[in-house]
């Protein structure tokens, strides 16, 4: 059977009867997907220089969209697919069989909670830092996280937010310190206050110590959602300690 | 990330030369917030990077414009993802899918009449629909309709890609053409914009 975009073909290189074409040119007028097919048989023909850079532009785009987010994917199947790899495989997996099996029996005595956990993966030690452009109050504040005293830097954060209320670092290292401080309601707000933001950088951290703060409040269902689409996000800063995380508390459960 | 309105004009020129660099710092610096509003509401990767390689087109289409001015006091990833967020809203409202209550679908910020235009325009929304396409054909295809839009005969283009006459060149330009109009046709977006 003939297929619509030939028949079109034949109608707009003039190879129809003229009967035939009369039909054809009715059934434009009434049914919608002929004269869409018409139309876009036509416009195909009509694309130029202006497209072709378009095209070239989206095809810039994709290869780099590959390269950036399927690298490690496409690295680890081209290794699997060598067929010299495989006894290495074998051999590394039975290697990871034996440390998997004494990490759970040395586990067993070893704390697990959500308190715990936390204490692991909480570190916000090498974020907290003062630019060279920061200002003295900001530097103080940071200053005094730095030195421990958390609830002191979460007031002076705290400050300095109201007088810089669209400023992401400071809504961040604010909900550090509260977090730090033992305050995770006011965390809590502080990382959300970053997510409901428009695009910025420090959203991927916001999303991974709001988890965390979740796992520490005994919210272990909201935290494994949050640490799930972590995980679940290529290029995101803690991708791998999301993974492990998550994998841990759906083990424990 | 640059920020600066000449930083911003800077970069800007620099799409619109589609400079591989700058494009790798906008996919690295401004894809992850615009993968999040995606799958944050109902989409998924491919949305995602469909989404993004549409909005970055619609930038490099207004720079080649010479319409560098319309951005020149915004951060380049804030306009990529307001860009993006009304796309991703339109999108959704097209296929009726769901929009995730009390996320992240909020003004950012006032976007010039053109960039509204281009988003919002009918034939703009096909031809973003016909360009997602093309790329899924094969690289074979793809060569021969791109040297048909630069205006190259088909002798011409018989010759370049090794044809041994100038009616197979013909023929399977017909056949990639064919492919790509089915393709498009049959799109589920395309046919909502019927």
């Amino acid at each position: 059977m003939e297929d619509l975009f030939e028949k079109v073909n034949r109608y707009v290189e003039g190879k129809m009867e003229p009967a035939e074409k009369l039909d054809f040119e009715t059934k434009c007028q009434h049914d919608p997907k002929t004269a869409a097919a018409l139309k876009l048989w036509t416009d195909l023909d009509e694309l130029d220089e202006t497209d072709e850079a378009e095209l070239r532009l989206r095809e810039q785009l994709k290869d780099i969209h590959q390269q950036l987010y399927s690298k490690k994917s496409a690295d680890r199947s081209r290794f699997f697919f060598k067929k010299s790899y495989w006894i290495a495989a074998a051999s590394i997996a039975a290697l990871l069989i034996l440390v998997i099996s004494i990490s759970i029996l040395s586990l067993r005595d070893k704390p697990t909670g959500n308190e715990e956990l936390f204490a692991l993966y909480f570190k916000p030690e090498q974020l907290m830092q003062i630019s060279r452009s920061a200002g003295q109050p900001f530097a103080a504040a940071v200053r005094l996280f730095q030195q421990a005293d958390y609830a002191a830097a979460a007031a002076s954060f705290s400050q300095l937010l109201k007088q810089d209320t669209a400023n992401y670092r400071l809504m961040l290292y604010s909900g550090l310190a509260e977090t730090a401080a033992g305050n995770y309601e006011d965390a809590i707000t502080a990382y959300q206050d970053i997510l409901k933001a428009d695009a910025n950088l420090y959203s991927g951290y916001a999303r991974w110590f709001l988890a965390l703060v979740h796992l520490r409040t005994g919210q272990t269902d909201t935290a494994i959602e949050e640490l799930g689409y972590i995980a679940h996000t290529k290029g995101h800063p803690f991708n791998k300690e999301a993974t492990e995380l998550s994998a841990i508390l759906k083990r424990r459960k | 990330m640059k920020s600066s309105s000449n930083d911003s004009v800077e970069v800007l020129k620099e799409i619109a030369e589609a400079k591989s660099e700058t494009l790798e710092m906008i996919y690295r610096n401004c894809y992850l917030p615009v993968q999040r509003l995606v799958i944050n509401n109902s989409g998924t990767y491919a949305d995602a990077e469909d989404i993004f390689q549409d909005t970055v087109t619609i930038v490099f289409r207004r720079a080649r414009h010479d319409e560098l001015q319309l951005f020149s006091d915004t951060n380049i990833c804030t306009l990529l993802y307001a860009i993006a967020r009304k796309l991703w809203l339109q999108k959704l409202t097209y296929l009726k899918r769901e929009i995730a209550v009390g996320q992240e679908i909020e003004g950012v910020f006032e976007m010039p009449q053109a960039i509204e235009n281009e988003i919002a325009g009918l034939e703009s929304m096909k031809q973003r629909i016909c360009q997602k396409h093309f790329l899924q054909m094969t690289e074979k295809c793809r060569l021969l309709m791109k040297l048909f839009m630069k205006g190259l005969k088909m002798k011409e283009i018989a010759e370049i890609m090794d044809f041994e006459t100038e009616d197979q060149a013909k023929t399977t330009k017909y056949r990639c053409k064919k492919d790509l109009a089915n393709r498009i046709l049959n799109d589920k977006e395309y046919k909502a914009l019927l």
